[in-house]
C-alpha cells in the first residue's frame, strides 16, 4: 500500500494532531487522525459520485444506530471531498476470524447482532450488498459495527437500478450477484451473505468455492447444500443457501429466529 | 384443503352434487357465466356464504368475449382503447376489490390481466394492489391476489423467479395467491406432458405455502394430483366442461364453443378420460371393469350398456366431480409429504399396469384416451 501524505493545510485546517494511513477502500483514502484528543475516521474522497452521497445518506439517515458509524463533518477540501466519521475501536473482523473458528454460540451472537443493526436499514428498503468480515468492525466490548454501505441499494431508486454493473465481493456474493440479475437484490441478498459469514466464521473457508470460476460453477446447481460439521450452522446456512431468493426467510424476524442464542 | 366447484355452464351440477352427495367444499363463481346478478339466483343462493366470485380480468383485447363480463360496471371488458392504461386497470381492480367486500365474500380475489406480456407489469400491479390492500382497515376477510400464468411464463424459470420474487417481498399484505395456469394441451390432448410446467408450477405452489401464503388452484385439470403430491394446496377448484378445467386465454378472446359430444369417463383407474366410444368398446369386450370407478354411483349409472352418452348429462359430469374429489380428498388427508408422494406414484403405477393389461388384451386406446401422460408424470415424481 502506498503511503499518502496528509497536507499541511489540511492538518491545520481540521485541527488534526496526529494521524495514520488505513486500508484503502474503493474509492476512498482512510486515515485515523487525532482531533482535540479523540481519534475519528477521515476519509478522503476523491470523486464524489452516487455512491459516496448513498453512503452519507445511509449513514446519516441511522444516525442513532450504534451499529453504523456516525458522520461528524463532510466539507469539501481542496479538490476532494472530505468525511470526518465515527472511529470505531476495535478490529476489522476479518482480523479476528480465527477467535471464531468452531464456536457456535458466538457466531450466532455476531450474526444476530448484525442483522439487529440492519432491521431499520433493510425496514427502510436499503440493502447493504456488500457485508463481509472487512466490512464488519468489532468494538473492545465484542459489538460489531457494519461499515461501508457505498454500494448499498436504495431498492426503490429508479436511477441505481435501471443499468449498469451489480458490484460486489467476489468471496461473499450471492447467487444473483453473480448471475447479475440486479432485479432480484434485497435485503435476501444480505441474509445470504450473512450466512456465508457465519460459514465462513465458523470453518474458516468458503462454502461454495475458494475463486470465482468455483463459486460461479457451485451457483449453477439448483439445490446448495453446505456441510460444515456442525448441524446447527447447517440449519441456519441452509435455509438461507437458497439459490432462488424468493424460497429464504420472507420476514426480517423470520430470519433472526433462525439464530440460536 | 378445500375441493371447490367452479361454477360455470350447468352450475346446477356442482350445486346438486354438493347438496346431495357431500362432494366438494366450497365454490368459485365465474363471472363470465353468472354476470351482476349473480346473488339472486335461487341455486346460488345456498352456497353464497361458501364462495368466491372469480371477477376475470383476464382479456385486455377489445374485441375479447365479454359474456356477462359487462355487466359489472367496473369491468375490463368495457374498456375502450383510449382507457388501457394501468391506472385504468387499477382503479378496475379496486372497484372488483371494494365489489367483492359490499357483497359480504370472505375470500376476496383481487384480479389481474392475463395479457400482460410483460413481467414487469405483473410486478407492478402486485405491488400496487399490495399497497391499496394494505391500508383498507376491514381486516374480515381474506385477499387473494391472482397471479394468471400464462405459457410462456410458466415455462421460464426466471420469470417465474421474478413473479415469486415480488410475490414473497416483506411488505407483501395479501394472505395468499390465486393461481390460474395455461398448461397448452397439445391437440386430442387433455394435459399438458411439458416437465418444465410441472417443475415450475410445483415451486410455485411450493414456495408460496412454505412462505405462509394460502393458494388457491384455480381452473386445475385432474393432474392436479401431482401438485398436491408434493406440497399442500389450500383450495384445488375441479370443475365439469373442459373450458373451467382448463384456463386458456382463448375462452375470452375467441368463440371456441365445440358443438355437441358424446363425453367421457373420469376413470381413477386409467388416471385419465376416456373417450365415450371407447367406453363402449371396452363394455363390449367385457374390459370395463379395468376402468371402471369403485364406490361411484353415477359411474355405476353410465356404465350400464346402452347409457345414452352425451357431455350435457348430468351423471358423465358428476362421475368426474366424484370421482376426482375423493382422490384429492384421500391425497390431502396424508400429511406426511414423502407418503404422499409414493401414494401418488402408486396411483400412477396402477394406472400404467391397467392400460399394459388393456393392450395385453388387445384393446389400444387412441388420442386423449391412452396413455400419454402417465410416464412422464412417474419420471418427474420419482426425480423430484
Amino acid at each position: 500500500m502506498a503511503s499518502i501524505e496528509l497536507t499541511k493545510e489540511l492538518l491545520k485546517y481540521f485541527n488534526i494532531s496526529e494521524y495514520k494511513q488505513a486500508n484503502p477502500g474503493g474509492q476512498k483514502t482512510v486515515f485515523i487522525v487525532t482531533i482535540n484528543n479523540k481519534k475519528y475516521a477521515l476519509k478522503i474522497i476523491n470523486f464524489a459520485d452516487d455512491r459516496f452521497e448513498r453512503e452519507v445518506k445511509i449513514c446519516k439517515q441511522f444516525d442513532d444506530n450504534k451499529g453504523i458509524p456516525n458522520i461528524i463533518r463532510i466539507e469539501p477540501f481542496e479538490k476532494n471531498t472530505i468525511i470526518i466519521e465515527e472511529y470505531i475501536e476495535g478490529n476489522d473482523l476479518s482480523e479476528l476470524i480465527k477467535d471464531y473458528k468452531g464456536s457456535e454460540q458466538k457466531i450466532s451472537q455476531l450474526i444476530y447482532a448484525i442483522g439487529t443493526i440492519l432491521i431499520p436499514v433493510w425496514n427502510a428498503k436499503y440493502v447493504h450488498r456488500d457485508l463481509k468480515p472487512h466490512n464488519i468492525r468489532i468494538r473492545n466490548n465484542g459489538e460489531p459495527v457494519v461499515l461501508d454501505f457505498g454500494i448499498a441499494r436504495a431498492l426503490d431508486d429508479e436511477s441505481i437500478t435501471a443499468t449498469g454493473v451489480q458490484p460486489y465481493t467476489w468471496p461473499f456474493a450471492s447467487p444473483e450477484q453473480y448471475s447479475g440479475q440486479k432485479n432480484l437484490i434485497s435485503y435476501r441478498t444480505d441474509f445470504f451473505c450473512l450466512g456465508i459469514i457465519a460459514y465462513y466464521l465458523y470453518t474458516n473457508s468458503l462454502p461454495f468455492g475458494n475463486n470465482r470460476g468455483e463459486i460461479y460453477k457451485a451457483f449453477q446447481d439448483d439445490k446448495l447444500i453446505v456441510n460444515s460439521g456442525n448441524e446447527y450452522i447447517d440449519s441456519f446456512c441452509n435455509s438461507i443457501f437458497k439459490k432462488n431468493p424468493s424460497e429464504r426467510p420472507r420476514k426480517i424476524e423470520s430470519f433472526l429466529n433462525l439464530i440460536r442464542l | 384443503m378445500k375441493i371447490t366447484h367452479v361454477l360455470g355452464h350447468n352450475s346446477n351440477w356442482n350445486i346438486d352434487s354438493y347438496l346431495g352427495q357431500n362432494i366438494g367444499d366450497f365454490f368459485l363463481i365465474t363471472a363470465f357465466t353468472h354476470g351482476i346478478n349473480f346473488d339472486s339466483k335461487p341455486l346460488l343462493k345456498k352456497v353464497l356464504d361458501v364462495s368466491m366470485i372469480d371477477l376475470q380480468f383476464y382479456g385486455k383485447n377489445t374485441d375479447i368475449q365479454t359474456g356477462k363480463l359487462t355487466e359489472f360496471s367496473f369491468h375490463t371488458s368495457n374498456i375502450s382503447n383510449k382507457e388501457n392504461t394501468n391506472v385504468y386497470f387499477e382503479n378496475c381492480a379496486k372497484q372488483a376489490i371494494e365489489f367483492q367486500i359490499k357483497k359480504n365474500f370472505k375470500n376476496i380475489i383481487i384480479p389481474l390481466f392475463y395479457e400482460n406480456d410483460e413481467v414487469n407489469d405483473i410486478i407492478y400491479a402486485i405491488k400496487t394492489l399490495n399497497k391499496y390492500v394494505s391500508k383498507l382497515e376491514n381486516k374480515n376477510h381474506k385477499y387473494f391476489m391472482t397471479l394468471p400464468l400464462a405459457n410462456h411464463i410458466i415455462i421460464d424459470k426466471d420469470k417465474i423467479e421474478e413473479i415469486l420474487f415480488a410475490c414473497t417481498d416483506m411488505d407483501i399484505c395479501f394472505d395468499g395467491y390465486f393461481i390460474a395456469c395455461e398448461n397448452k394441451p397439445e391437440t386430442r390432448k387433455k394435459l399438458t406432458t411439458d416437465i418444465k410446467i410441472f417443475k415450475n408450477l410445483t415451486r410455485v405452489f411450493k414456495t408460496l405455502k412454505q412462505q405462509n401464503f394460502e393458494t388457491v388452484y384455480a381452473y386445475a385439470n385432474w393432474d392436479a394430483i401431482i401438485y398436491l403430491a408434493q406440497t399442500d394446496i389450500d383450495y384445488i377448484t375441479i370443475g365439469t366442461y373442459e373450458n373451467l378445467r382448463n384456463f386458456d386465454i382463448k375462452r375470452f378472446t375467441e368463440d371456441i364453443s365445440g358443438g355437441g359430444s358424446k363425453g367421457y369417463y373420469f376413470s381413477e383407474k386409467l388416471l385419465n378420460m376416456v373417450r365415450a366410444d371407447d367406453v363402449t368398446m371396452l363394455n363390449d369386450t367385457g374390459n370395463i371393469n379395468i376402468i371402471k370407478n369403485e364406490k361411484n354411483i353415477f359411474s355405476d349409472i353410465i356404465l350400464k350398456e346402452g347409457y345414452p352418452w352425451n357431455i350435457h348429462k348430468p351423471d358423465v359430469n358428476k362421475n368426474y366431480l366424484l370421482s376426482i374429489s375423493a382422490m384429492l380428498h384421500k391425497i390431502s388427508t396424508i400429511s406426511d409429504l414423502e407418503l404422499r408422494k409414493i401414494y401418488v406414484m402408486d396411483l400412477i403405477e396402477n394406472a400404467i399396469n391397467n392400460y399394459n393389461y388393456l393392450e395385453g388384451n388387445r384393446i389400444f386406446l387412441n388420442n386423449e384416451s391412452s396413455n400419454y401422460h402417465l410416464n412422464i408424470w412417474k419420471t418427474y415424481l420419482a426425480n423430484s
